[in-house]
Order: structure tokens, then sequence, then C-alpha cells
């Protein structure tokens, strides 16, 4: 089992700790109130875990946002939005009160809007801090099971660079590094948004990933 | 990449449907394709090596900035939604419209790219979505638009169950007054016209209730809010239900209703016992009310079992012999509010309402309903349903010894469908059955097994058979056969059994039955028939024993019963205390649950009838309060409320009450409630009860001392009060009601001969017999049976010599009443009568002569008058006579009687 120092896990707690400030700013600009997040809980999780941690029902569709990184490092970044209470802050971004059933063309646009702003904040922390050159693909919308999201040869299979690169038949094991955020509004109870974020990696990109980090704690 | 490919890739982006833009990493723009043209109406050539912002300042802080930033400085991308960022360049649409054009709805995406040198250049796209925004607004607004109509029709629709549960208490409780109020005044003293017209209201009112029990239902169903219940029943019960219901109506009509059950149908199911009710009584009295003659048939039989599930399929079916329907009237049958067209509608009445209803109850016992019918041969309804078994008990017929197995059963009737039904009847308790279409050849089949040794045990005679009827086979059976050789006799009868028990006396009857007959009734009958020792002493009247049925509810010996009646309104307190007084039952009432409560902490009752809805406290709390002292635990609480809607007498039972009776109150349905609930009194009452019992009766029928002569010429009084229960007051009625009706029988009958209208003559006759015999007139009787045989079948030239015979004796029988009828008017002074006043008398009789000559029925309001007058004088008889005269408006009758008057009085006009 691959597992992270303790101060390895500071580290990176710390990283997404300033990319949290960012996406509550952003957010906060966003819907012209004040966003706040609460601190991430880490953790280094295997597939299996992280399932059970997501939902109890495994057949239950889940809503995320997706963007896939390539180079260096790769993997992919979600943000998952378990069950509809999930989704109150853009329910009221929209001023809608639809089911999420019917969601339509342009409240999926604004749901990856939201999660293109969230995710991008975490990524923008995590790239500046290391020294490893990756790039990013767009923002994409899903919905699919707990056991799907996570599983990250399907995520693997849409990228790009999977269809370049040779399978190497290796069975990949996803390392997920999961966080539970929640907004805060103190008047306004359904600005709240919660959510995982997850950080996907193949085994591969988490030593990659776990050499930065010893590198970036002998720097400091 | 040769210079050709790249000029072509660049072609292609300037000519994409998406608006391009690429910048440098200092931000300046060096891409700008014909799209962004069109949309910003700035060509290339004046944005290119501008910055972004220089081009566009509004931009400077906003989310575009950023994300073109956010992609140049770490390569991240961006996507701006339109819901978010509605427009986030100024853009604008092509459009015709003179007054400018509409910003662009848009969806941007800024993405990093690198160029050969790793340099991260910002690429934007940006799409217009200006007809996707407008497309899913009116989506939108037309979602909201259905969930408001949708959200408003349930409102609706709420309102009318409530409306509806409410219109069911409002109508129930006045109809309870008029079916209550009018049932009562029944029981009263009425003239004939009254008691017409009270009855034309009762039996309206009935039919009302159903019609609105009828939509009510309809309502229920429609909003899916009737619930099937899932109780253990006895289909036997079901049926004989049917059959009291539907009996009377038909026998108006001269119909026979038969009802058959196949052996192999299993008795204890578990259902809704009310609703198959239901469907059965709404076919079946469809059945009468479209067949003018023949026969009814309801029959039932097993065609499918699920043992390991332990449910059954039954197949009912009403057959009738009606006026049928044709094949396009069966098509719209079981359609809401329609009849098989709308002049049967006018002619046989009716909503049309119940074929629906039964259809929906059929469909939610999984089962189907249809018909099969020719015009003018008649119809058969049939429906399936689905019901649990509870138990492997099949029948609960078994008989007690092995010497009753084969025993030989005979029987006789004319009518082909109600011999079938009692042969399988009698097979089914495994009795050996031969059937005979008629009287003779009943005797004939007897001597036959007399002779080849295998006699018959037990005989069956329907009463009303062609040449001989079920009475003179009896008496000649008893006349033929040695006292050893005659089996028991049972007569089966589709009339009332009070006239063929008259009739039948001394015809040597062992017992009697009604048609429809009910399978538990026969068995019983048969059984307590063959287990008693012969009571045949011809002869001799005795008691005679009659079919279990009166063993019901309605003889449960009510005496001295204590009942608490919890009912705020007036009326009904009235309508239930009369009808439980009339039983004999001590009634005490209380108006609301608080006086309840302490009604039975002050005193005991046997029973509580509680109203749910009173004031101040209400039939549940009272319920509770009451429950609430274990003294009380198994007080019988039976809830008495004009709610019908489901769920009602669950919340009744939740609250612990043990039942509940729907108003408007069925008194029949109302004591059999109750008989449930109560054991039956022990004949020794305690003495404490006893007490307070008879202080309460006494004072209730103290006023009402009948006054009934120590005896009267030509009546057995004792006889007569037997006839009729003792009851002292309703003899004394009837002895005045006869008196009223039949005085003038004897010109009536003479009358009728002399017009040679031999039917009507025969009728008058019979019905002046029987009412004769109630009363005790027993030499009249047999007069007047000697008089009816002879009509019916007999040499005429005797009948002058058996009326002169009769004449006498009708004179005497109704002198005599016609002294009673003087003697009950309820006045002062009796024997002396107060001197008249000639002035009044003369003035009433004037007036009276115009009107009886002219057949004003106005003449009724004057006779009153007079009858006023002349009350407990010599001439009220003749009065009472006059009056019943004008009330049947025979005014031609009515003139001589005031001749008669005019004369007596010496009245001058």
């Amino acid at each position: 089992m691959f597992c992270l120092s303790e101060m390895e896990e500071d580290a990176l707690k710390e990283f997404f700790n300033m990319g949290l400030g960012m996406a509550a700013a952003s957010l906060s600009q966003m819907v012209n109130n004040e966003v706040l997040l609460s601190l991430p809980q880490l953790k280094v999780v295997p597939y299996e875990e992280a399932t059970r941690m997501l939902v109890a029902n495994e057949e239950e569709k889940l809503v995320a946002i997706r963007q896939n990184f390539t180079g260096e490092l790769t993997g992919t970044a979600l943000l998952i939005f378990p069950g509809a209470e999930g989704l109150e802050l853009v329910r009221t971004l929209l001023n809608e009160h639809m089911p999420l059933e019917v969601l339509m063309e342009l409240e999926q646009e604004t749901l990856q809007d939201v999660g293109n702003v969230v995710l991008n904040a975490f990524l923008e922390s995590f790239t500046q801090m290391m020294s490893l050159q990756f790039e990013f693909e767009a923002a994409e919308f899903l919905k699919g099971s707990s056991s799907f999201l996570l599983d990250i040869s399907s995520h693997l299979a849409a990228q790009r660079l999977s269809l370049l690169a040779e399978a190497d038949g290796e069975e990949e094991r996803a390392f997920v590094l999961m966080m539970d955020f929640k907004t805060h509004d103190e008047e306004e109870a359904q600005h709240t948004l919660s959510g995982f974020v997850v950080l996907l990696f193949s085994q591969y990109s988490m030593e990659v990933l776990k050499r930065e980090l010893k590198v970036i704690l002998a720097t400091l | 990449m040769s210079e050709l490919d790249v000029r072509l890739l660049f072609r292609a982006l300037e000519v994409s449907a998406v608006g391009t833009i690429v910048l440098d990493p200092e931000m300046r723009i060096v891409f700008w394709n014909d799209w962004m043209e069109k949309g910003s109406r700035l060509r290339a050539e004046q944005v290119l090596q501008k910055t972004l912002l220089e081009v566009f300042p509004e931009l400077a802080e906003s989310r575009i900035s950023r994300a073109v930033e956010s992609a140049l400085n770490s390569g991240l991308p961006t996507m701006l939604s339109h819901r978010l960022t509605p427009t986030p360049f100024p853009l604008y649409t092509a459009s015709e419209k003179s007054e400018g054009n509409p910003r662009m709805s848009q969806m941007v995406l800024i993405k990093a790219i690198r160029d050969t040198s790793e340099r991260r250049f910002c690429l934007i796209q940006i799409q217009d979505i200006t007809n996707t925004v407008s497309r899913e607004q009116m989506l939108r607004t037309q979602a909201q638009e259905l969930q408001a109509a949708k959200e408003n029709a349930q409102e609706a629709n709420k309102a009318k169950s409530d409306f509806l549960a409410n219109m069911s208490h409002e109508i129930r409780t006045p109809m309870n007054a008029i079916i209550g109020m009018s049932h009562l005044a029944l029981k009263t003293d009425l003239n004939i016209k009254q008691r017409d017209y009270i009855s034309k209201v009762h039996a309206s009112a009935q039919s009302l209730l159903g019609i609105i029990n009828d939509i009510l239902d309809f309502s229920k169903i429609e909003a899916g809010k009737l619930a099937m219940e899932a109780v253990p029943f006895y289909l036997e019960d079901v049926l004989n239900n049917v059959a009291n219901l539907v009996a009377m109506k038909a026998e108006e009509q001269g119909l026979e209703v038969n009802f058959q059950v196949d052996p192999g149908v299993p008795l204890n199911l578990i259902g809704d016992p009310l609703r198959l009710g239901q469907i059965l009584i709404n076919l079946t009295n469809n059945a009468v009310k479209f067949t003018r003659k023949g026969n009814i048939v309801v029959s039932v039989r097993m065609v499918g079992e699920k043992e390991e599930e332990h449910r059954v399929t039954l197949h009912f079916k009403v057959e009738d012999t009606g006026i049928g329907l044709n094949e396009e009237q069966m098509a719209r049958l079981f359609t809401a509010f329609t009849q098989a067209d709308s002049s049967t509608t006018r002619k046989f009445g009716g909503t049309g309402l119940g074929l629906t209803i039964s259809k929906r109850l059929v469909e939610m016992m999984h089962g189907r309903i249809w018909v099969e019918s020719a015009p003018g041969v008649g119809s058969t309804f049939q429906f399936t349903a689905v019901f649990g078994r509870k138990g492997k008990e099949r029948r609960r017929f078994r008989l007690p010894s092995r010497e009753m197995v084969g025993l030989r059963v005979l029987v006789a009737d004319d009518n082909p469908v109600s011999r079938e039904i009692l042969q399988k009847s009698f097979e089914s308790f495994s009795f050996r059955v031969t059937c005979v279409a008629s009287g003779e050849e009943a005797v004939f089949e007897m001597e036959r097994g007399i002779m080849v040794n295998k006699p018959y045990q037990m005989v069956y005679l329907d009463w009303q058979m062609g040449e001989m009827d079920g009475i003179r086979t009896a008496k000649e059976i008893g006349r033929r056969f040695p006292h050893a050789h005659v089996p028991k006799i049972v007569m089966v009868t589709a009339y009332s059994r009070e006239d063929v028990i008259l009739a039948a006396k001394g015809a040597g009857i062992d017992a009697f039955l009604t048609k429809p007959i009910n399978l538990s009734i026969l068995f019983e009958t048969a059984l307590s028939v063959l287990t008693r020792e012969s009571q045949r002493q011809p002869g001799v009247g005795g008691e005679l024993p009659v079919s279990p049925r009166s063993r019901d509810a309605a003889s449960f010996a009510w005496r001295g019963f204590k009942v608490l009646l919890v009912e705020d309104n007036e009326i009904n307190q009235q309508v239930a205390r009369e009808l439980l007084e009339e039983e004999g039952v001590v009634v005490v009432i209380a108006a609301n649950g608080e006086e309840a409560v302490a009604a039975v902490h002050r005193e005991s009752f046997d029973l509580v009838l509680m109203d749910v809805q009173m004031p101040v406290m209400d039939g549940y709390a009272a319920t509770r309060a009451i429950r609430a002292d274990p003294a009380f635990k198994s007080l019988p609480i039976i809830a008495m409320t004009a709610n019908a809607m489901a769920g009602d007498r669950e919340r009744c039972m939740e609250t612990g009450m043990n039942d509940h009776i729907s108003k408007p109150v069925h008194p029949p349905g109302m004591f059999a409630t109750m008989a449930r609930h109560v054991a039956p009194r022990a004949p020794v009452v305690a003495p404490a009860t006893m007490t307070v019992v008879r202080e309460e009766r006494a004072a209730s029928v103290k006023e009402e001392v009948i006054d009934l002569p120590e005896q009267l010429d030509g009546i057995d009084l004792a006889a007569g009060l037997r006839n009729l229960n003792g009851n002292r007051k309703f003899y004394r009625k009837v002895l005045g009601d006869v008196h009223a009706r039949f005085q003038d029988v004897a010109e009536k009958f003479a009358g009728e001969l002399q017009h040679g209208h031999r039917d009507e003559a025969r009728r008058l006759i019979h019905t002046f017999k029987g009412v004769i015999g109630t009363l005790g007139a027993g030499v009249l009787q047999r007069l007047s049976g000697e008089i009816e045989e002879t009509l019916v079948k007999g040499d005429p030239a005797r009948l002058p010599g058996l009326i002169d015979g009769w004449k006498p004796e009708v004179a005497r029988v109704m002198g005599a009443l016609e002294r009673i009828v003087v003697k009950v008017q309820p006045v002062s002074a009796p024997g002396v009568a107060a001197p008249l006043d000639r002035e009044q008398l003369q003035k009433i009789f004037g007036r009276l002569s115009g009107l009886i000559d002219e057949g004003d029925s106005d003449a009724q309001e004057w006779v009153a008058k007079a009858m006023e007058l002349l009350a407990g004088t010599e001439w009220s008889g003749l009065m009472e006579r006059l009056r019943s005269r004008i009330d049947d408006y025979e005014f031609e009758m009515a003139r001589e009687t005031f001749r008669q008057l005019v004369s007596s009085l010496d009245v001058r006009l």
C-alpha cells in the first residue's frame, strides 16, 4: 500500500488549503456573497475505500465535473456532488427549483462552470508549487455511479494520450486523494455547496508526486 | 508542415463557425477569425496586435481577463457558462430588427496552447447559444406553467374530496331524520292516506340514500380512495343479506329469486363482504327492476383455486328473464352515467352508476364483469372475483348421524328452477332426492315409494302450485297414508310466512320455509324437523316451528337492556331513542361526550351508542376518556356516525370503540350490530336493575292503558292477542283498522261477483280471510276460506249458499268491532255523550253534502271536523267509515254512508 509520510501529507494539505481559499474567493465573486470553505479532510485511500466513502449506494448516479491532466503528472481531478443537496448552491445560482433529473443543457453547463472554478483553484495552487510540467484538458460534465467515477482506467481511457500511448497491460491501481468541503453561508443556508474533490493518480504518477513532495519539503 | 498546409489551416480557422481568438503570451491578439468580425463588428485589421483589454476595455477585472491570465500563467482551462456569465464579450447577433442588435448569448472556452518554443498562448473559443437559451427559456416557462397547473389540479381534487366528505356528513344527518322519523311514524296510528304518504316518503328517502351512496362511492373510486377490506367472512351471510334485501321487491312483482351455490364452493372466505354484497345487490336489483315475469337466479361456482396461496376464484352469475339488451346497449353498459337507453332511464329510473361501481369493485377484486343478453329473452350478468381462503373447511353441513345419509326427500314445486336448486341443495347434504312438478305427482310418487318399500321421510311442498297447492297436498297426504308412513312435511313459499301459516293451519305442516332459500336455513330446518317428534295432530294449531331465520338479532330479547345514547342532535336523539324503546330498551341520553363520561360513572349501562361529531367533547375523546378507566374496559361502545368515507370505521376502532353504525340508521342493522356486542340476558334479571327498569317502563306506558273489552262477539281475543305477540295497543289498532277497511266487505264482495270480477272477488276474500284470522275470528275465517276455495275450484252452485251463511257472521263480527271502535275513540266521558252542537253540525253537514256530491277531496277536512264533533257518540263508527271512503276516493259509497248519517242524525240539508 502506497502511503505518504506525515510531512508529505501536511504539505499536500497546505497546497489544497491554499486552493480552497482561492476557490472560495472565486465562488464568492460569482454569487456576490461571501462563501467560506471548511478545512479539507485529506485522505489517501485505495479505490475500494474511496468508493465506500463516496456513497453508501453504488447504484446511485452521481453528478461530477472532470478535468484530466497529462504530462509529467498524469491523472484526473474530479469534483463530485454527492446527492441533490450538494447542488443547492447551483440551484441558487440558477434561481431554479427543478429536480435534478431534468437538468437541461444550460444547467449542465453552469454546473460545469462552477466545477471548473473550484477545480482550477485547487489545481492552480497545486501546479504553482511544483516544478512539474503538465497540461489540463477542458472541464467535462459526467454522470455515473461512484464506482465508475472513481475508476481511473475509465478516465484514462477518455484521455487523448491514452489513445496514443500503448496500453501497458498493467492494471492501474488508483490512488485517491479525497477532500470533502463545504461552503458556509451564515444567512442563507441554500448557498451550501458540498462535495468531494478527488484526485486520481496512476501508480506511476503517485511516485512522481511523492518525489516532487520530497523536493519541495527539502527546499523549505 | 508546408506553406500551403499552414495557409489552408489558417483559412479553416477563419471560416470556422466558432468565434476564435488567439492571444500571445503578452495577451496581444494574433488571430481574429471571420466569425469574430461579424459578431464584434470589428475587422481583424482593427484588432490585431492590440491587447484584448485595448480592444474591450470593459473586460478589465472580468472573469475573462482572469481566465486568460490563468491560462497564460498556469495553463489552466476555463469554461464560462451562460448562466453565470451571460454575455462575456460585447458581441451581437445578426438581426433584422432595426432597433439595434441584441447582445449575443455566449459560451466561452479559454485554453492554454503552447507554441513550438513551449511558450503559452491563449485560445479563446466562443459559441453563439442565443437560440438554445431562448428555447430553454420557453421550455422552462412551460414546465413552470405545467407545474402550477398540476398543483392547482391537485388542490382542486383535494377540495373536491373534502367537499364530498363534508357533503356526505351533511346529507346523511337530515336523511337520518327523514328515514328514522318516517319509520317511526309508520308505527303509529295513521289513516290509510297518511300511511300511504309516509310509506312513500320512507321509500323515496331510502332510494335517495341509495343514489347518494352510489355517487359517493363513485367519487371515492374516482379519487382512488376506496379501499378493499380483507376480512374473514361467510359467503352465505353475504348471499343471505342479498336475499333479504331483494326478496321483498321481487315478491311485490311476483318474481322468484333463487340462490344456487355449487357444492364445491368454499364458504369461509377472506375479502370484502360489504363490497361483494354491494355488487350482488346491485345486479340482482337490476334484474328485479327489468324483469316483469319469470325467474331470477343468482348462482355461484368455483372456477379456480390456488391451493398453495389459499386463493380461490369464484364465478357469480345473476340470470333474469327480463327485457334484455341488444349488442349496442351491452357495449355502453359499464360506462358511468349511461343506461341501456334514455327511455329505459325514464321508465325504470336509476342513475346508471351502479354498474360502473360494480365494474370497478370487481376489478379491485381482481376479477372481471360481463354480460350476455338477448332482447326480450333476458340477461345474464356475471363476474369473477378472487378471495382468500380461510381454513380448508368446505361446507358447514355435516349430518349429525350416519342414519341420515341417503335419507329420501321428495320435492314438489312447479317452478323448474327452484326444483333444481332444492335438488342440488339436498344432494349436497347427501340426501337422496326426487323431484316432481305438482301435488298430484307428489302423492303418486309417495305411494310408489311405499309400494317399493322406499318411503320418503321428508317432503318439501311449494305452496303455490297449479291444480293442487301445497296445503291441499299436505292434507291429502295426511288423509291418504297411515300415520306411520306420513313423512315430515315442509312448506316452501315465496309469500310471507304469516299468510301461509294461517292458511295451512291444521294441514299438518312440520315447518315453513320462505324463498329465497338459504342453504344453512334449509339444512337447519331439515335437521330440526327430522330430529323432532312429529307434531302432527290434525286439528291442533299449537306452536308451529318456523325456519331459523327468526332466530336472529330481530328477535333478540332487548327488554330490560340499558343503553346510553350519546347524541347532540335532538332529532337523531328522538329517532334512536324511539327505535330502542320500542324494543323495550331503557335509554339514557347524553348530549355530548362530557355528559356521556359523567353518565357512565353515575350509572351502569349494557352498551353505549356514541355519535362522533359533537360539541364540547367529541365521540373519540369521550371514548378515550371512558376507556381510560379500567372499569369500562369491556363496556361495548358503538359509534353512530354520518361519516361514510373510508377510514372512519378504522378511526373509531383505533379510538377503542367496538363497532360502527352508519347513519341513516337502518333499524334491523342497528340491532344486529348491537346484538354482536352484548350477551343475551339471562331469564332472571338482577333485582336491582329490574326495579329501575320497571319504574322507567311503567312511566312511559302509564298514559296509554289499553282498554280492550273482556270479550267480543265472534272473536277469540286471546287467540288474536297471541297472534300479535300480546301487543294490546297494536291489537286494538288492528281491530279498528279491520273495521274501517272491511265493514262493507259483504257489499264489496257481492259487487265484485255481480260484475263478474271473479279474480278481484277471490283476492278480496283471500285478504279478508287472512286478516280476520289474525284477529282471532275463527268462524268467520273458516267460512271465508270455504268461499275462497269454492271460488278457486269447486262447484259455483254452492256459492250463494255459502255466502248466505257468511254474511250474518260478517255482520256479527263487524258489529262487535264497531262497538270497540266507538269505545276507543280517545274522548271524554265514556258512555254519556256530550250534548251535540246541532248548529255546528248543521253547518258542517251542509258543506259536506256539496263536497261529497262533487267528489271534492276538501271533504276530508270537513269530515275531520264532523268527527271531532261526533267523537265518542254512537255515530263515530259511521263517521270512521265515511272518512275511510273519502280517503279512498270512493265518493259513490261515501254518499251512501253520508245519507245514513244524515237520516240517523236527523240533519236537515
